[in-house]
């Protein structure tokens, strides 16, 4: 067992006759930051949903912690170690805050109630939204929400993060708040994917960028290569989108 | 033409009524409640990807949604016994009758409900470990309740006054009362009128609970 805790091998992803996804590897190691870019429609957010199984291989094969997902005995195992956060939040609207939080831990890992909400308190608190424990997912700001999202992740105890454009459908003033949540998580350790934009975020915490392309990895580098001495023509062209 | 209305023959029949009321409610209330199972039932089944449940739930909502309930009822309590001899009692045939043509109402209603639930909320719940069997009871079907008490409301009205038909095989509900006491009295505007309101009152009582529980589920 090497240090890679994900292991992406030849992937095909077809959606109907259309190819998503074409023929693609990549390894990720522990406690690494690995942002994802490209334009919209390059399957990026699919790669994602491919790794926790939300989409079916067409294929070729994944291993998280060297567990197939192929294998569909692993599939809960695998969703227990990955914690995704979605691009539109999906926080559970009939639950409060709290209870979107510890509801997967108790049902999920058999917690019990009360260690659970001392959990789901202590992590409230780290993404600072432990005042809002008993509203509704509506009543709070986009930017909250995404934090209390992050916080439903983490009470999972996952080893991987995935971040699916958890910034696109913010206001920029709350894109920040979330961004710093996410800096610090990079601090403990956590292996984290993440599909952004955010090309500050990538600069600073990534330990390796990630670029496709028409359903291909077309460039997969460093953060100072990738930015500063970019290989691919449409690498180039697309920074100088991005950047300006 | 002047008609003198003579509200006090009701006087004597009252109690007679009251019976029928009391039969109206009782199959109303099992029909529905085997209404709500049924549908359920077949909802799932048209939204799971098992090719076989689709189809037979697909074949279920058109056959009886689209069969007259008149004819369901004379059928499975007439047709039934002369194929296959099996009797059923009058009350119990009209409680099939209309629990299975509501049913398929409702399964249409149901899955309305849940698809209005975002895509979204299935994935965050599979991403946090639950199973299919958690992410519809938890997840997607408090969500879906949501949307379908207005319908579902309405449909029940529906019903309760499609029980009326089950008086064609002979039980004595609030509709077969009134016909029976008008045949004795020759005053139909008199009973007619009575079981309308008699109706009328009824559902305003299920509408009214309906807006409760939407009041309720909305706070939330």
């Amino acid at each position: 067992m090497g240090n890679d805790i994900i292991k992406i091998e030849n992937i095909k992803k077809y959606f109907k006759e259309i190819l998503v996804l074409n023929d693609v590897s990549l390894k990720i190691q522990r406690s690494n930051v690995v942002v994802i870019c490209g334009p919209s429609g390059c399957g990026k957010s699919t790669l994602l949903r491919c790794l926790n199984g939300l989409e079916d291989l067409s294929s070729g094969d994944i291993f998280i912690n060297d567990k197939s997902i192929l294998d569909k005995k692993n599939l809960r195992e695998i969703r227990l170690e990955l914690g995704m956060v979605f691009q539109q939040f999906n926080l559970f609207p009939h639950k409060t805050v709290l209870e979107n939080i510890i509801l997967s831990p108790i049902i999920n890992l058999g917690i019990n109630k009360d260690e659970a909400i001392v959990i789901g308190r202590k992590l409230l608190e780290r993404v600072g939204i432990l005042q809002k424990e008993n509203e509704f997912p509506s009543s709070l700001s986009g930017g909250q929400q995404q934090r209390v999202a992050i916080a439903r992740g983490l009470a999972m105890q996952p080893k991987i993060m995935m971040f699916d454009e958890p910034t696109s459908a913010l206001d920029p003033e709350m894109i920040k708040e979330v961004l710093d949540v996410m800096i610090e998580l990079t601090h403990d350790g956590m292996t984290m994917i993440v599909v952004t934009h955010e090309m500050g975020f990538a600069k600073e915490v990534a330990d390796k960028i990630v670029m496709m392309d028409e359903g291909r990895i077309i460039e997969e580098n460093e953060p100072n290569e990738f930015f500063n001495n970019p290989q691919n023509d449409r690498t180039k062209h697309f920074l100088s989108k991005i950047l300006n | 033409m002047d008609y003198t209305f003579h509200f006090e023959v009701l006087e004597s029949y009252w109690t007679w009524l009251a019976k029928g009321l009391w039969i109206t409610i009782y199959i109303s209330i099992i029909s529905m409640f085997l209404a709500l199972i049924i549908g359920l039932i077949v909802s799932i089944c048209r939204l799971s990807k098992i090719n076989i449940l689709v189809i037979f739930s697909q074949s279920y909502i058109e056959i009886f949604r689209g069969i007259p309930l008149f004819v369901f009822i004379i059928w499975l309590y007439y047709g039934l016994a002369m194929v296959s001899g099996i009797n059923f009692e009058p009350v119990t045939a009209g409680i099939i009758c209309l629990s299975m043509q509501h049913g398929g109402y409702l399964a249409e209603i149901y899955r309305a409900g849940i698809q209005a639930v975002s895509r979204g909320q299935w994935e965050a719940s599979f991403s946090l470990g639950f199973s299919i069997i958690n992410t519809f009871a938890r997840i997607i079907f408090p969500q879906a309740v949501k949307i379908i008490i207005p319908p579902t409301a309405n449909m029940f009205i529906g019903l309760f006054k499609d029980s009326a038909l089950v008086s064609i095989i002979g039980v004595n509900e609030l509709m077969r009362q009134s016909q029976i006491a008008t045949s004795l009295t020759f005053r139909p505007f008199e009973f007619y009128t009575v079981t309308a309101l008699i109706y009328i009152v009824l559902t305003l009582c299920l509408s009214q609970i309906a807006k409760f529980l939407e009041l309720k589920m909305s706070n939330k």
